[in-house]
């Protein structure tokens, strides 16, 4: 088993990615510079935060079209498990891989603070080993993070169970207190059609150890890894 | 070297087909003014990206009540947007630059965008 960390010029979260998979699960991992054009031997891709491209024309509009991202697109269609963070969930929305898009916080505010999850469905390779409703302790940190789709996308979502992770309060309730974005219905993270490609504001990869606050990000690499394993993925 | 300004008025297209002014890189002479002279035209291409009416501007908002608070009352709203200023010697065609505009410049989702054909002519001798 060997998992991608997708490196784009800006990405800035590529290493604790990296080190979530290899120091925090023993997982193989490798980087994955983005002029590259292939992706064989990996078995599952992230896209880090950061700000690839500078955030130039919007957040992952151009690191869409870098090389690596045909692979990426090709690899997500046929079923390989694909996660974006924070950028890498812009990057993912701009390539059409998932719905909708992510717009300027309504604060006008860069936010960086832990938030609470619920897990909407365990039906994604990344929450598999978490109960659907289970709150999530992680923080996020952007300033383009508010989550808008049009009315007939988000009732596809809702009906699909393409929602993936809300925004809560510490009781699990969806409230506007704890929106820290202004996503529509507290959005989180979603996944495609096909459940294989989830995307994902807050940073699992900056909570996956007691000494980052948190260490439930961890759950979600390990829910991947035992997808992986038990697809055969040795 | 003589540079020979053609303004053409702007051709809005959006978001289909109008005429496009036929600027192809093409060279000629301007026999009335007495000496041969080649010319190159260039085509300009200004393309605008504005937020969606139906999406929220958080940005304009913010530059709205700014200008409210140095005395612009009346201001009802503000939408901020982008201008892209593209210059070509060969114009793409048509099809083309739409497609870069709704693949790259602009996210349809949450943008509108149109374009405006412009040229120059640049002569010389």
């Amino acid at each position: 088993m060997k998992i991608a960390v997708v490196q784009f010029p800006g990405s800035n979260c590529d290493q604790d990615c990296l080190r979530a998979l290899t120091d925090g699960l023993s997982v193989p991992a490798e980087y994955l510079w983005h002029k590259k054009t292939s992706i064989s031997g990996f078995d599952a891709v992230v896209l880090p935060g950061g700000f690839s491209y500078g955030d130039y024309l919007r957040c992952g509009a151009i690191a869409r079209f870098s090389p690596i991202m045909r692979a990426v697109v090709r690899a997500a269609k046929e079923g390989m498990p694909v996660i974006g963070i924070c950028n890498g969930f812009q990057i993912l929305c701009e390539a059409g891989l998932l719905p909708g898009a992510l717009i300027r916080n309504q604060s006008l505010r860069f936010v960086c603070e832990l938030v609470w999850l619920r897990v909407e469905t365990d039906e994604t390779p990344f929450t598999a080993r978490l109960g659907r409703g289970s709150l999530l302790r992680m923080p996020v940190a952007h300033g383009e993070g508010s989550y808008l789709a049009d009315e007939a996308t988000l009732a596809t979502l809702r009906s699909n169970g393409q929602i993936v992770f809300r925004y809560v309060d510490e009781s699990g309730r969806v409230t506007q207190e704890s929106n820290p974005n202004g996503s529509m219905l507290n959005i989180a993270g979603i996944c495609n059609e096909a459940r294989n490609v989830v995307g994902m504001m807050p940073h699992p990869d900056r909570a996956w150890d007691r000494r980052l606050g948190s260490e439930d990000g961890k759950l979600l690499f390990e829910s991947l890894v035992g997808t992986l394993e038990s697809a055969g993925a040795g | 070297m003589l540079v020979a300004r053609l303004e053409p008025r702007p051709t809005e297209l959006h978001p289909t087909n109008a005429a496009l002014p036929r600027f192809d890189r093409t060279t000629f002479h301007l026999s009335n003014l007495g000496c041969p002279l080649m010319v190159c035209v260039l085509m300009k291409v200004h393309v605008i990206v504005m937020p969606k009416q139906s999406v929220l501007d958080p940005q304009g908002v913010a530059v709205r009540n700014a200008l409210k608070d140095v005395g612009l009352e009346t201001v009802e709203s503000v939408r901020v947007g982008k201008f892209l200023e593209l210059e070509f010697k060969t114009p793409p065609g048509e099809m083309k630059l739409e497609e870069i505009c709704r693949d790259l410049l602009s996210n349809p989702v949450i943008e509108d965008y149109r374009i405006q054909y412009h040229s120059t002519a640049e002569a010389s001798e």
